[in-house]
C-alpha cells in the first residue's frame, strides 16, 4: 500500500515502523533515501522527526557495563552443570548474503574483551568437543581441518573449532589474522566467526584480519566470490520482508575494510592484486611489443580482475614495448603510465588512467 | 553465482540458536556476549534493583543453558531474552503495574519546573532524558523498547502483555508528551532570549 508522505506531519513519520528503523540503523536498501529525495518540502518534517529519534535513542542509552557483564557471566558459568569455560568473544552477529557471503559487524559487547583482557586466556574445559590452536610462534601456523579446509593462522591468533561439524554449518571462530583455503561444499556453509566480523563462504580463500586492537577489520578475496554486509544494513533488510541485499560483493582482489569508530564498511583493492587463477585462466603473457597501450590495459583488468577506465580516444595513439613479468600490478602500471605520459588513481576498487595521450 | 536468498538471512542468529541447543558452549557464550548490553539497558529501565537484574540475568541464561534442548527455534533470540527477562523480574519482584496508571493523565509541567530545568541543563539530550523521566513506567519501558532496542510494535506489545492498540497508545501518548514537552522548553528559551 502506497502511503502519501507528502502529508506526513512529524508524529506520521515517528509512528512508522519502518521509518524508525531506517533511522536507528541508519541503512537499507534507499527505500528511505528515495522518500527523502522525492519529498524535497518535508525535508524540515522529516529531519525533525528523525532528531528527535536520535535524541531518544542517546537519552537513553546507558553506558555499556563490561565489568557487570563479566561478573555474570563468571558466575553463569560457575553455576551451569557442564561448564562453558569459554569467555565470550564474539560480538553481534552479522548478516551474511548469500552462497558465498561474508558480514561485518559492529562492536556491541565488544569492549568486554578489551577491558578485562581475559581473551588470552580462554581455556576450554570441554577439550573433548573443541580444540582451541594458539599460534605463540613467530611462524605462520597451518591447519588442516577435516573437511580438506588448510587455515593458515597467523602469530599472535587463536582459532578454535570444534572436534566434529555440525550437520548444518562449519563453523570456526578466529581471533587476530588467518588465511582460509576453504574445501567446497555447497550443502555446508563454512563460518567463520571474527571479533567483529562474520565470514561465510562455501568454498573459496580469503584473509580476515580482526585484531582486538586494530581500527578496522579486512578481508580480502583472493579466490571466489564474497559479498559483504554491514550489521546495520544486515539488520535493516532483516527487518523488511522483501531482501534485495545492499552492501558489498567481493571478487578477487578487492577487500573489505570495516572501520570500527565510523562503523562503516568500505571496498578497495588489496594492497598486492595478484594474478587470477581459475581453472580456466590462460596465462598471460606481459611481454609486450609494439602493443596499442588500450590493449594492454585490456590484459591487465583481465589477469587481475580489476577494472582499468581510461578515454579509449586518448589513448588510442599509445603503444607499448616493455617486459613486465615480474612486477606486480600496481609497480607495471606505475611503468606502463610513465611510458606514455599519464597518471593512475585508484578510486574504490578501479583503476583510473589520466593523460594527454601519445600524439606530439 | 549471485549472491541473495531470502531463506538465508536469518541463517546466522538461526544457526547460533541451534548450535547452542545442541550444546555448543561457545555459541552460548556469543549469545550472552551478543545480548547482555542491551539486557542490562532494558533491565535498568524496568527496574532500579541492580542486584535484583543481574540475579535475574543469571538465572536467565542458567535456565536456557538447562533447557536448551526443549527450546523452541526462535528467530528472534533477542525478543525471547528480552521477555524472558521482563517476565522473571516481574515474578521476583516489581509488581505488575495496574493499565489504570497508563490512563493517568499526566499533568503539565509548571513552568517554573521548565526554567529550572533550562539553567540546570542546557543540553537537549539531557531535557529529553528528564522529559521521559517524567512518563509514566509503562511509557517509559515502551519508549525504550521501541526506539531504543528497535522493537516493532507487535514485539512491545507482546513483550509488554498488551494488545497491540494499546501498545501503540501507550507510545505515542509518551511520544506527544515527549514533543510537546520539548516544544515547550524550546519556546520558553526563545522567549528569555529576546528579553
Amino acid at each position: 500500500m502506497a502511503k502519501d508522505y507528502s502529508t506526513y506531519d512529524v508524529e506520521d513519520f515517528l509512528e512508522d515502523e519502518s521509518f524508525k528503523s531506517w533511522v536507528l540503523t541508519k541503512a537499507g536498501n534507499g527505500h528511505w533515501e528515495k522518500i527523502v529525495a522525492g519529498h524535497p518540502h518535508q525535508h524540515q518534517v522529516i529531519s525533525d522527526a528523525a532528531k528527535l529519534i536520535l535524541d531518544l535513542k542517546k537519552a537513553e542509552q546507558t553506558p555499556e557495563d563490561a565489568e557487570t557483564a563479566r561478573l555474570i557471566w563468571n558466575n553463569i558459568r560457575k553455576d551451569i552443570q557442564a561448564p562453558a569455560r569459554v569467555v565470550p568473544f564474539m560480538p553481534k552477529v552479522f548478516r551474511i548474503a548469500a552462497s558465498i557471503a561474508v558480514i561485518l559487524g559492529c562492536w556491541f559487547g565488544y569492549r568486554i574483551l578489551r577491558t578485562d583482557g581475559i581473551s588470552g586466556k580462554i581455556v576450554s574445559q570441554s577439550e573433548a568437543t573443541q580444540t582451541v590452536e594458539k599460534n605463540t610462534s613467530e611462524k605462520v601456523k597451518q591447519i588442516h581441518l577435516a573437511d580438506g579446509s588448510v587455515i593458515s593462522l597467523q602469530p599472535n591468533s587463536t582459532l578454535r573449532y570444534p572436534k566434529d561439524f555440525n550437520e548444518e554449518t562449519r563453523t570456526v571462530y578466529l581471533e587476530g589474522e588467518a588465511f582460509f583455503d576453504i574445501a567446497k561444499n555447497p550443502e555446508k556453509p563454512f563460518v567463520v566467526f571474527a571479533n567483529e566480523v562474520v565470514t561465510k563462504v562455501l568454498g573459496t580463500s580469503f584473509n580476515i584480519k580482526a585484531f582486538e586492537q586494530d581500527k578496522d577489520i579486512t578481508v580480502a578475496v583472493k579466490t571466489g566470490r564474497v559479498s559483504v554486509l554491514s550489521k546495520n544494513e544486515f539488520d535493516q533488510s532483516r527487518d523488511q520482508q522483501n531482501q534485495t541485499l545492499s552492501g558489498l560483493i567481493l571478487t578477487p582482489n578487492q577487500k573489505a575494510v570495516y572501520l570500527k569508530n565510523e562503523e562503516q564498511l568500505k571496498k578497495t583493492l588489496v594492497e598486492q592484486p595478484s594474478l587470477i587463477t581459475t581453472s580456466t585462466a590462460k596465462s598471460y603473457d606481459f611481454n609486450f611489443e609494439n602493443k596499442p597501450v588500450n590493449e594492454v590495459f585490456d590484459i591487465l583488468s583481465k589477469a587481475y580482475g580489476v577494472e582499468i577506465i581510461y578515454d579509449e580516444d586518448i589513448f588510442r595513439s599509445c603503444s607499448l614495448t616493455v617486459g613486465l613479468e615480474d612486477e606486480e600490478l600496481f609497480e607495471k602500471l606505475k611503468i606502463i603510465c610513465k611510458t606514455i605520459n599519464a597518471s593512475y588513481q585508484v578510486i574504490d576498487t578501479k583503476v583510473l588512467i589520466s593523460g594527454k595521450g601519445c600524439k606530439f | 553465482m549471485e549472491p541473495a536468498s531470502d531463506q538465508n538471512l536469518n541463517l546466522d542468529e538461526l544457526s547460533l540458536w541451534k548450535a547452542f541447543k545442541a550444546g555448543d558452549e561457545v555459541a552460548f557464550a556469543e549469545i550472552y556476549r551478543l545480548h547482555i548490553q542491551g539486557l542490562l539497558n532494558y533491565g535498568n529501565k524496568i527496574s532500579p534493583d541492580r542486584q535484583l537484574i543481574q540475579d535475574t540475568i543469571h538465572d536467565l541464561f542458567i535456565e536456557l543453558w538447562n533447557s536448551r534442548q526443549r527450546l523452541n527455534d526462535t528467530t528472534s533470540v533477542k525478543f525471547y531474552l528480552f521477555r524472558a527477562l521482563r517476565n522473571k523480574i516481574f515474578r521476583a519482584g516489581r509488581p505488575e503495574m495496574s493499565s489504570e496508571e497508563d490512563m493517568l493523565q499526566l499533568t503539565e509541567p509548571s513552568a517554573e519546573f521548565l526554567m529550572m530545568e533550562n539553567e540546570m541543563e542546557s543540553d537537549r539530550i539531557d531535557r529529553l532524558r528528564a522529559a521521559v523521566s517524567r512518563l509514566s513506567k509503562r511509557q517509559q519501558e515502551a519508549i525504550n523498547l521501541r526506539y531504543f532496542h528497535d522493537f516493532s510494535n507487535d514485539e512491545v506489545a507482546s513483550m509488554m502483555g498488551l494488545n497491540y492498540q494499546s501498545a501503540c497508545k501507550l507510545i505515542y501518548s509518551g511520544l506527544k508528551f515527549l514533543k510537546e514537552n520539548i516544544k515547550l522548553l524550546i519556546i520558553i528559551l526563545l522567549y528569555f532570549r529576546e528579553l
